[in-house]
């Protein structure tokens, strides 16, 4: 189950609340926009990124998340296009699924990771800003060869392995792996098969969420021209 | 969209001149709030989206077992944790606090947990040993002014939502269970009674000279100011009551000054609204109860006769 929605914050240039399963994030983009002088780099664009908790204060937790979404973020966004500017972009979980209980020890942030990834994506698309492709991002978990999508936290706490994966996709089709982050035993053919199965979904949700959702924008956002 | 926070001259001049006329820009009276509107969350406790105006606010409330500070072994531990983030507006810093933002904390702190209005010994679970810490998240998601009354209110709003899961003390109070809340009824916090903060933003249309004197009182003072009524202000004033008449708080840093006589009518004038947003969060949360229970179909749950 996921649901979309964009352009809720005014005072941002671009913003997206993302449900997916029992996660709940929401994005905002704002930029370009003027940095401060240790932020400037001369030939491209720097990102800020705040990844903020749904409970308490950021920690290292969130400083971690923030480090992979950056990565991803940086290969993706046209940065060459904004010389000595920002883009600040902005990642709320309002609701988190990463603990079976709130007294649990474990940990997974995956489910978190896969929510913050596909929200940026919207909101960038909201914010205008130029990207080189479009990208996906799926939670997947693996129990005895079998895979969940978008897995509830007690399937990723009874799984064999359980990974993150994103994909860069161009023309409809998924062509490279910007990201993968993976947990647990898994063994090589399994890890490929996991991966050609993910294409086919990541190609899905491509087609039947992100381009429907960028096609409707385009048309409300254009719709004085007609 | 950038972060520069000045606003034009015209905008100033032609804002003023529409408050001698008695408009404002959203056509609201002066003494009028925007409508709140609320979400409360269906799954959870204490976690509640509040609108005011374009002003966004999500409240997440949080409890778990610590340990209390020594000098005060009957007290549980309550925190507001209340950072503004750039996703609010760009002019907040995401590095450093600003001036602003930890006034904003330090008022809400002042109104909500300074006025003991959360029972803290009820928090209590084994003296010296083990109590409640209750944690209130403010997150801020979107600036349109005021972020003190919105704060409080949602802060107020969530408390009252939240419950906290059911303990039994086992083993002569050696240790406790904590229950998770689909074997038994969590439990609601007990709370002492409602702080609610209103902020009055002053205007002198006249000259300086004569405010400073005191000569004539053609002052003007807006309710709920939104962000350009916030960047035009000439100081404010946050006043902090209750349902039952307490004054908790008067705050005002600065700004031009004003008379005894206008602070009087202010706390007069906010009684009504205070009501007002008390018995909406009463309204809304029994409401929210009254739901759940038939949702819940807690009715069967009731056993022995009821007397």
């Amino acid at each position: 189950m996921t649901s979309v929605n964009t352009s809720l914050l005014q005072k941002s240039d671009g913003s997206a609340e993302l449900l997916l399963g029992s996660t709940k994030v929401i994005a905002s983009v704002t930029g370009p926009i003027e940095p401060k002088a240790r932020q400037e780099l001369p030939n491209q664009a720097s990102l800020e990124i705040l990844i903020r908790p749904a409970v308490g204060l950021a920690t290292t937790r969130e400083k971690l998340l923030e480090d992979k979404l950056r990565s991803l973020l940086q290969s993706i966004i046209v940065r060459f296009k904004y010389p000595r500017q920002l883009i600040q972009v902005v990642v709320q979980f309002l609701i988190s699924d990463s603990k079976r209980t709130e007294t649990d020890l474990v940990d997974y942030t995956s489910n978190d990771l896969n929510a913050a990834i596909n929200c940026c994506y919207y909101a960038l698309i909201d914010a205008g800003i130029a990207l080189k492709a479009s990208f996906v991002s799926l939670s997947i978990a693996v129990k005895n060869g079998n895979l969940t999508v978008n897995p509830t936290v007690y399937e990723l706490a009874q799984s064999d392995s359980h990974h993150v994966i994103c994909f860069n996709i161009e023309k409809g089709k998924a062509n490279k792996i910007l990201l993968l982050e993976s947990q647990g035993d898994i063994k090589e053919d399994e890890l490929f098969a996991m991966i050609s199965k993910a294409v086919e979904e990541a190609e899905k949700v491509h087609h039947e969420q992100q381009r429907k959702f960028v096609k409707e924008k385009v048309e409300n956002d254009y719709v004085w021209k007609q | 969209m950038s972060r520069n926070t000045e606003i034009s001259t015209n905008e100033r001049t032609y804002f003023i001149e529409a408050l001698k006329c008695g408009l404002r820009l959203d056509s609201r009276r002066f003494d009028e709030i925007r409508e709140p509107q609320i979400s409360l969350s269906k799954t959870e406790f204490g976690y509640v989206e509040l609108d005011w105006g374009l002003t966004k606010l999500a409240v997440r409330v949080s409890a778990q077992i610590g340990k209390p500070y020594e000098d005060r072994p009957f007290e549980g531990l309550f925190q507001i944790n209340c950072e503004i983030s750039s996703m609010a507006w760009a002019h907040f810093d995401n590095s450093k606090n600003s001036n602003e933002e930890i006034l904003i904390a330090r008022i809400i702190e002042k109104a909500i947990r300074r006025s003991n209005s959360l029972d803290l010994e009820a928090l209590c679970i084994i003296a010296g040993e083990k109590v409640w810490n209750i944690t209130v998240d403010l997150n801020f998601l979107n600036f349109d002014g005021n972020f003190v009354d919105v704060g409080c209110f949602g802060a107020m709003l969530a408390l009252h939502h939240f419950k906290k899961p059911d303990i039994s003390i086992v083993n002569g109070g050696e240790d406790i269970i904590v229950h998770d809340i689909d074997e038994r009824q969590p439990v609601p916090l007990s709370i002492l009674h409602v702080p609610i903060c209103l902020t009055y933003s002053f205007y002198n249309p006249g000259n300086k000279e004569s405010n400073l004197k005191g000569e004539d009182d053609d002052e003007i003072y807006l309710l709920d100011a939104n962000l350009i009524e916030e960047q035009v202000r000439e100081g404010s004033i946050v006043v902090t009551l209750n349902k039952n008449r307490e004054l908790i708080q008067l705050s005002k840093n600065g700004g031009i000054p004003i008379s005894a006589n206008v602070l009087l009518d202010l706390s007069f004038k906010s009684m009504k609204i205070v009501d007002e947003l008390t018995e909406l969060i009463k309204k809304v949360i029994s409401k929210h109860e009254k739901e759940r229970y038939e949702e819940l179909n807690l009715k069967m749950l009731e056993v022995g006769a009821d007397r």
